[in-house]
């Protein structure tokens, strides 16, 4: 008993919020409700990111879009070195991941997060392609079968 | 087992971020954009003026906004914010996190609601302190910015920038 409370706090320290789907490639965060798009890299200019996240089909569902920069900004996990991001996710590259968000004040720019760091930054729409990883909202309903225990909040085992 | 239970608390404080909030954009620039979408909670703020502190109900928390404008290191101010008296105590540095939740990125100039009079404001232009250090080099933290538009960088611990404390809401 004691051996399986210790893995569930250690799953829960390590991934905390965050399921993976081995069978979709979808990571879902309970935290934010969403669901991550986890099965390959991408690279695309802004316009066509946008494009590729509206027309996906994939895990089941089509209603991916490309993730406003708070969105992008909270997989970001700073306590993490090397690549700011959890090690739940099996798609990741240290380099930056386009927004759906534009900047207000050079409306050719769009925000995009840069996973080397976590921090986000603003960047021509046109001039480069960056990587992309779409997002929808809510839990995919063929995602509940795998690994859900691990991200039951550790205090759930505290009260058992 | 007090340890364990420690432990595991931690690890929930870790992780206890909540619900996206709104970028703020709502301009449709192409289909399928943030302004078309718009997705995450929606912010909204409340000002104390008699004291200088503004609430956001959505992320509950407690922002100083108060006229008088600090200028220190890092190490100073989180000792400013742990001694800061307004509206009572429990104050403390913003993390990155959370001073991104204040950012409203359908402004370019004071990109930040109007309910906050002094964060900042013409007179502020610099940048704040957060609490969360830069992952690549632990001799700095992250810091931002929302004078002329939004921006976020790192700076030396030692070097001498704003500081604006928050707290969470208990009320």
């Amino acid at each position: 008993m004691k051996t399986i409370f210790l893995v569930m706090m250690t799953m829960s320290l390590l991934y905390g919020s965050y399921t993976r789907d081995a069978t979709s490639k979808t990571v879902y965060d309970s935290q934010t409700n969403l669901t991550w798009e986890d099965g390959k890299n991408h690279l695309y200019k802004w316009e066509d990111a946008v494009g590729y996240c509206e027309s996906l089909n994939f895990g089941g569902v089509q209603d991916w879009r490309l993730p406003n920069v708070n969105e992008m900004l909270s997989i970001v996990d700073y306590h993490v070195q090397g690549a700011a991001i959890n090690p739940v996710f099996s798609y990741l590259v240290n380099e930056p991941y386009w927004s759906a968000t534009t900047n207000a004040g050079k409306n050719d720019e769009a925000w995009y997060v840069n996973f080397s760091d976590g921090y986000s930054r603003s960047f021509p729409k046109d001039a480069n392609r960056r990587y992309v990883r779409c997002v929808r909202q809510g839990k995919l309903s063929s995602s509940g079968s795998s690994g859900n225990a691990a991200t039951l909040p550790a205090i759930f085992y505290l009260l058992q | 087992m007090l340890k364990l239970m420690i432990f595991s608390l931690l690890s929930l404080l870790l992780y206890a971020d909540g619900p996206v909030v709104k970028s703020g954009q709502t301009t449709i620039y192409i289909s399928g954009d943030d302004g078309a979408y718009r997705a995450g909670i929606q912010r909204s703020y409340s000002r104390d003026n008699a004291v200088g502190v503004v609430t956001d109900h959505s992320t509950k928390l407690q922002w100083q906004d108060d006229a008088t404008h600090r200028f220190m290191a890092w190490s100073e101010a989180q000792t400013y914010c742990a001694q800061l008296n307004i509206d009572g105590m429990g104050w403390r540095l913003p993390t990155k996190r959370e001073l991104e939740t204040l950012v409203d990125y359908s402004r370019s100039n004071r990109a930040i609601d109007p309910a906050f009079f002094n964060i900042g404001a013409s007179t502020y232009k610099e940048y704040y302190w957060s609490s969360t250090a830069y992952i690549r080099d632990n001799t700095q933290v992250a810091v931002v910015t929302f004078h002329d538009g939004y921006s976020q960088g790192r700076r030396s611990k030692t070097d001498s920038l704003y500081v604006r404390c928050v707290r969470a809401n208990n009320q």
